[in-house]
């Protein structure tokens, strides 16, 4: 048995985008924004148009040695990004635009080890760096900003898996992610020209998943996934991290399944934390629009209602000449739980109410294989 | 002793839910500051400015009542999508001497650079106008524990604009000026009725207009086109009333309908009673014109 292999190889990734942009600034909200639901746009308006491309070069090499008993696979990926973009000041009559053309190089060094100390036991742990270039839609000059380079993130895990008797699987896993260069608004009243948005965004998530299977036997399987994390962002120099927009404490979903003959029986439960919104906690009227402004309290200060959903699933496989036929019912929502999915308020956010999911619905579908 | 329990009051404690005509903004259930007229509502850094409040309460009109006012200091960061910025809700205000529904203020002299297109010297970003190609100082009034902004339409100079096209548009303007309500009128069964007596219980449909010259039209600045585009106001009127239901809390014309008047219908309360209305007209540009009118409803003979 080889104690080295290597694999190299390039990606290459080529993008072009043309976007035209009319409206408010604030509208839509990104992330860290405060906003509430439905919340008309600003009153300022500004439109723009420009387009961008964006090429991405990504030669890597990784290595799996085989140390003892350890199997340590470094890696080494080296992006080369050329971001144009067609203006790098807003438009003033018709006069051309001065496009920008930038070569944005990230070496990312990744490293992972795992090692099985005991028969049927492995443990894992892997970091490394990752670049991520600006999105089209953020490079105009007049809501963006052209000069947006890459953001950057280090992850790092480590975990165990195990494997049981009777076709049971269990895995643990710890993570971190430590991400900076973020973009995001200026907080600045009156930012530089084509610099509406900054990389002074800054982020962490840490958390634990755990993985539990069964492999197919006697025509049973099933898996329960359950992630505890905490995700958070601030701006640069700030002393403390606020929740992150799209956080969820706790995300668990179970699902077992049983094959008898031509049938196949599902069930599948979730439960999931209610994403932080930003609290409500009295308002003013703009009397120059006629309308109601919310003013709000602690960013990301409390959270929707948790998530809840059994789903079934009746699926019988039907044999027709050459045919296959595949009938299934599925049923979501089998308890008719009220899953909040958003704040909503009356006109002077006095008081406030949710926009709920879908109720127990019932789907009969088919499949024919030829 | 029992004491009875209404299913209205257990509605309102299990299940949350207030009587529908309570959420409707038209129904003026407590203290309010409905609106704000501002003469003249454009103004140039350093002109004085005549302020007057509409302060409601179930009771009607509080001409008395103490009202503090303050121009916001503070420009909106671009991480905010209301109308002003919060720090003006805070510390960042400069005080207008005056305690009263109405004051006068001159318009801060470096409006425009705060709240305008002004910027610093070196390559800053404009300030965005509104989509009448306005901007705006906030002034915040506060009476009987409600805040409210009203924003003085400001005449700056247009951000980056080519050049022929800030020589037209100096050459063009207008300042803003208010709009004039004309007075109610009211009708029971189509026929014209008297605003003190109006019959309880009934259906009535109320009946206000403007004068064709306010619904001006005016040169605005277009970013895409990067040229003048000429607009025409569109005004909508907000009612407001302390018993009884409108059919809606607000009527208008837009910018296209040339029409001159605008009607609502109102169901009058069951029982014989003094009732307030008030009526706001608003330009889409700064532009406000309110009005106040008692209502007297009356059992049928």
């Amino acid at each position: 048995m080889r104690n080295v292999a290597v694999t190299a190889g390039v990606d290459a990734l080529a993008s072009r985008a043309s976007l035209l942009r009319q409206g408010s600034l604030t509208l839509p909200p990104r992330e860290g924004d405060l906003y509430v639901f439905g919340q008309p746009p600003g009153s300022d308006v500004n439109a723009d148009d420009w387009s961008t491309n964006i090429v991405d070069v990504g030669p890597f090499l990784v290595a799996e040695l085989r140390l003892g008993p350890f199997l340590v696979t470094p890696g080494l990926r080296a992006d080369l990004f050329l971001v144009k973009g067609s203006r790098s000041t807003p438009r003033v009559g018709q006069t051309p635009g001065i496009g920008s053309s930038r070569l944005l190089p990230a070496l990312d060094p990744r490293l992972s080890v795992s090692v099985s100390p005991v028969e049927h036991v492995t443990i894992s742990a892997s970091g490394g760096l990752y670049h991520q270039p600006p999105s089209a839609e953020d490079l105009g000059p007049v809501f963006g900003a052209p000069t947006l380079v890459l953001s950057r993130a280090a992850h790092a895990s480590a975990g165990a898996s195990v494997r049981l008797p009777a076709g049971f699987d269990v895995e643990v896993t710890g993570f971190f992610v430590s991400l900076d260069d973020l973009v995001v608004r200026s907080r600045l009243p009156t930012p530089h020209l084509a610099a509406a948005l900054t990389q002074d965004g800054e982020g962490e998530s840490f958390g634990v998943q755990v993985l539990a299977r069964r492999q197919l036997r006697n025509g049973f399987y099933g898996w329960i996934a359950y992630t505890a994390s905490r995700s958070e962002r601030r701006y640069a120099g700030d002393t403390s991290f606020r929740l992150f927009d799209h956080d969820q404490s706790h995300v668990l979903t179970a699902t077992a399944g049983y094959e008898w003959r031509e049938w196949n029986f599902g069930v599948r439960f979730r439960h999931a934390t209610g994403v932080p919104r930003t609290p409500v906690v009295d308002s003013f009227h703009d009397t120059t629009a006629g309308r109601f402004q919310p003013i709000f309290g602690t960013q990301n200060g409390t959270r929707l209602p948790s998530f809840q959903a059994l789903d079934l699933r009746v699926q019988k496989a039907i044999s027709v000449r050459r045919a296959s036929v595949v009938l299934s019912l599925d049923v979501t929502n089998v308890t008719n739980q009220d899953n909040p999915e958003e704040i909503i308020y009356n006109y002077d956010f006095s008081r406030k109410s949710f926009i709920s999911g879908l109720p127990v619905l019932a789907i009969l579908g088919a499949r024919v294989e030829l | 002793m029992k004491r009875r329990v209404s299913w209205g009051t257990v509605c309102l404690v299990v299940a949350g839910c207030l009587p529908a005509e309570a959420e409707r903004e038209s129904l003026v259930t407590g203290p309010r500051i409905l609106a704000v007229r501002s003469e003249p509502p454009e103004s140039k850094p350093g002109a004085p400015v005549l302020y007057e409040a509409l302060v409601v309460t179930p009771d009607g009109d509080l001409q008395g009542a103490v009202v503090r006012w303050a121009f916001c200091a503070a420009p909106k960061p671009l991480t905010e999508n209301g109308s002003v910025s919060t720090a003006c809700l805070g510390d960042a205000v400069r005080p207008i001497v005056g305690a009263s529904v109405s004051v006068t203020a001159a318009t801060p002299t470096d409006t425009c650079s705060l709240f305008g297109p002004e910027t610093p010297p070196g390559d800053f970003r404009p300030r965005d106008p509104d989509a009448t190609g306005g901007f705006y100082q906030p002034v915040c009034v506060e009476a009987l524990e409600r805040t409210a902004f009203v924003l003085e339409r400001i005449t700056c100079n247009l951000p980056n604009v080519p050049l022929g096209v800030a020589v037209e548009y100096a050459e063009r303007r207008a300042p803003n000026r208010n709009p004039k309500l004309a007075p109610l009128r009211a009708f029971v069964n189509g026929a014209p009725t008297s605003l003190d007596a109006l019959p309880a219980g009934g259906d009535v449909r109320f009946e206000v207009g403007w004068s064709a010259d306010d619904a001006e039209v005016y040169p605005a600045f277009d970013p895409r086109k990067q040229a003048l585009v000429d607009q025409r106001k569109a005004l909508r009127v907000s009612w407001y009333t302390t018993a009884g239901a409108f059919e809606s809390d607000v009527t208008g014309r837009s910018s296209e309908d040339l029409a001159t008047t605008v009607s609502n219908g109102w169901s009058a309360p069951d029982e014989a009673s003094r009732v307030f209305l008030w009526l706001v007209l608003r330009d889409g540009r700064g532009g406000t014109d309110f009005a106040r009118y008692p209502l007297d409803v009356k059992s049928p003979l």
